[in-house]
């Protein structure tokens, strides 16, 4: 078992006791007769997951440390880059909030931009028609035909995005 | 009954919902060669296209997509030993060494027939177990419900070969994950931390797409290299009628397990290829050439695996307890247009359920007729750079999950899923059982809830009807059959050694 399953299954724990002990201040009326009450249910899940989950962590813990075989250099493949992974949640999260301040208009192309400059994609063509031409196609799915309304934007966001819906 | 499924029928060739169709198995087969997005993740990625369809189109292109998910898969298993999801990985075994002998196109013929033998086959079982099933359904009350979804979770959760405890951790952590927002019973808040969002609970299809489709996207971004392509020109060569009438027993196995497979609640494609694998390789005369590039080793997963299909919608149309995950993302897909899965459905929406047969009867005929002219065009599908799919896949995932109530809100809960889905892949918990897990976490606690209630928190209550006693005996042996099957083989293997 590596470090980082141990440290993960050791948050998953801890995750559950907190939420457990969430659970323990929700107070159930008196007079609700025969219910089991809405923690009862919740309260077996965490329990369930904490035991579970120190049944796991002692039994690989109680197993030899088992020498991870170091990655064959190999030149067809690539070693796979977490930070990619990082920025792109990353750029999510600030595309998300972005939305809602400058509008979906403005705010897809220079989403789409930005994951492909994380992507290292670097046609300059392509890197400037590709954002234009997704947003173009996103609008029309899902404004004009789903007539979702997306968000417009603050100040003069809101006015340009009022142009177009 | 006859009624019904003529109006069906007339309602499928309606022009949206024959679109729908055409969409739908265009799409899935896409999305099967592409790896790593998997029916279930093309489902919940298309859930937001089919907004602006009413429900009998949306169901029409999801359950198409499903159908055509399941062919396209094997393509790139058989052309670049690339499953495009689990279920074709036994068909990589024999269908890659056929297509390095220069038969791919055979290849690619048997598997296209065998999934249009296979899904049409399960269309057929659906079409007449499903009606039965239903009316026996509505009998049900809520100790047989609780019954129910109680099997439906311990099959999930023993499943995870070799990390049944890690399976199971992810199915209780997806029950208790349903469980946040207001108490079904008492109307109490639980786990929302004065969070005015959270109070109406999490909704299926945003947390869907971040478990499945951001999940999927974050650990594509990982690597910048794209599938090499080795073959740009390749025909089809369907089966003949001689070659199937000469392999007619090992079509009605497959046929046959696949769809029992796909019935049982939680399972689905990859169990029912293996099994089908396993089982031709071990009733064959030449077991041998197994793995060598024989055509039975393409035929019996890919029959197996479409089979499943139609059965995993069994349970999801006449129950509301899913099949298979990517019927549990139809199953919300179901409930965001506003269609209740379970025993009234046949009543109240029959024309709706017959018109779901023959979409699927349909999308398995137009999926071999696809395969057979734009084979070529869909490879090509390979050579879009992955960099530049990334972002269209992100962005349909964070459009889809603010179109369901039309906030930002439930972007950042699919997000954080998202987050919670890359981390439980990356360290093997498999997340399969925690989809499930939310879906039947809810069906469990109400129904549990109820059935206590009505007897005055008699817990034999499950064990003295003879239905929920049957599912209460058959989920506690699934739960336990992992640990018995593995005592078992230790103590023959020990019995050997001495």
């Amino acid at each position: 078992m590596q470090k980082g399953e141990k440290i993960f299954i050791l948050a998953i724990i801890l995750f559950a006791g907190l939420m457990y002990w969430e659970a323990t201040k929700v107070v159930t009326p008196i007079g609700a007769g025969y219910t089991m009450g809405p923690t009862i249910w919740p309260k077996l899940m965490l329990a369930g997951t904490i035991f579970l989950s120190i049944v796991l962590l002692v039994k690989n813990w109680r197993k030899k440390a088992e020498q991870e075989p170091l990655p064959k250099e190999d030149e067809e493949f690539e070693k796979p880059s977490r930070i990619r992974a990082l920025w792109a949640l990353v750029i999510c999260f600030i595309y998300t909030l972005a939305t809602f301040y400058v509008g979906f208009l403005i705010a897809t192309p220079l989403f789409v931009a930005a994951i492909l400059y994380i992507s290292e994609y670097r046609k300059i063509r392509n890197f400037f028609l590709y954002p234009i031409s997704v947003t173009i196609v996103f609008y029309i799915v899902f404004i004009w035909l789903s007539a979702i309304p997306m968000p417009r934007g603050h100040w003069i966001f809101r006015n340009f995005s009022l142009l177009f819906y | 009954m006859l009624e019904n499924l003529f109006l069906g029928l007339a309602n499928v060739i309606h022009p949206l919902n024959f679109l729908g169709v055409c969409l739908g198995v265009v799409c899935g087969i896409i999305i099967g060669i592409l790896p790593g997005i998997g029916s279930a993740g093309g489902v919940a990625i298309m859930i937001p296209i089919t907004y602006w369809m009413g429900p009998t189109a949306a169901l029409c292109t999801l359950a198409s997509l499903y159908c055509g998910a399941m062919t396209g898969c094997a393509i790139s298993a058989i052309l670049f030993r690339i499953p495009g999801e689990p279920a074709s990985a036994m068909t990589v075994l024999d269908g890659y060494e056929m297509a390095k002998k220069g038969f791919a196109g055979k290849a690619l013929g048997v598997s296209i027939s065998g999934s249009v033998i296979g899904g049409l086959f399960s269309v057929i079982v659906l079409f007449l177990v499903a009606p039965p099933l239903a009316s026996v359904a509505l009998s049900f009350g809520p100790p047989e419900y609780f019954a129910l979804a109680c099997f439906g979770l311990s099959i999930i959760s023993s499943l995870g070969i070799g990390n049944q405890i890690k399976g199971i951790i992810s199915a209780l952590l997806g029950v208790w994950f349903v469980t946040v927002g207001i108490d079904p019973v008492l109307g109490l808040p639980r786990f929302t931390f004065g969070i005015d969002h959270i109070q109406k609970g999490i909704d299926y299809v945003p947390a869907l797409i971040g478990i499945y489709g951001i999940s999927e996207v974050l650990k594509n971004t990982e690597t910048l290299s794209d599938v090499s392509i080795m073959y740009r020109k390749v025909k089809t060569e369907l089966a003949t009628l001689k070659e199937i009438l000469e392999q007619k027993w090992l079509y009605l196995y497959a046929c046959i397990l696949g769809t029992i497979i796909g019935i049982l609640p939680g399972t689905g494609g990859t169990t029912a290829s293996v099994m089908a694998y396993g089982d031709a390789q071990r009733f064959s005369k030449h077991p041998e050439k197994f793995g060598t590039g024989i055509i039975e080793g393409v035929l019996a997963p890919e029959t197996a695996n479409n089979a499943a299909t139609g059965g995993a919608m069994v349970p999801t149309l006449t129950l509301g307890i899913p099949g298979s995950s990517t019927t549990a993302v139809i199953l919300a897909a179901m409930i965001t247009h506003g269609v209740r899965p379970g025993p009234d459905l046949f009543t109240k929406q029959a024309v709706m359920v017959n018109t779901i047969y023959w979409a699927m009867a349909f999308a398995n005929i137009l999926m071999a007729i696809a395969s057979l002219i734009a084979i070529r065009l869909v490879i090509k599908c390979l050579h879009i750079p992955r960099k530049l799919i990334n972002p269209i896949i992100l962005l349909l995932c964070i459009l889809g999950a603010y179109g369901i109530n039309n906030s930002l809100d439930d972007v950042y809960m699919a997000l954080i899923l998202g987050i919670v889905g890359y981390l439980f892949e990356f360290y093997n918990f498999p997340l399969t059982p925690m989809v499930l897990g939310m879906i039947l976490g809810p069906i469990a606690e109400i129904n549990l809830s109820k059935a206590l209630m009505l007897t005055g928190n008699n817990f034999f209550v499950f064990f003295t009807r003879p239905i929920s006693a049957a599912l209460m005996v058959a989920a506690i042996l699934s739960l336990f059959y992992p640990y018995i099957r593995d005592r078992y083989l230790r103590r023959n293997l020990r019995k050997r050694v001495a």
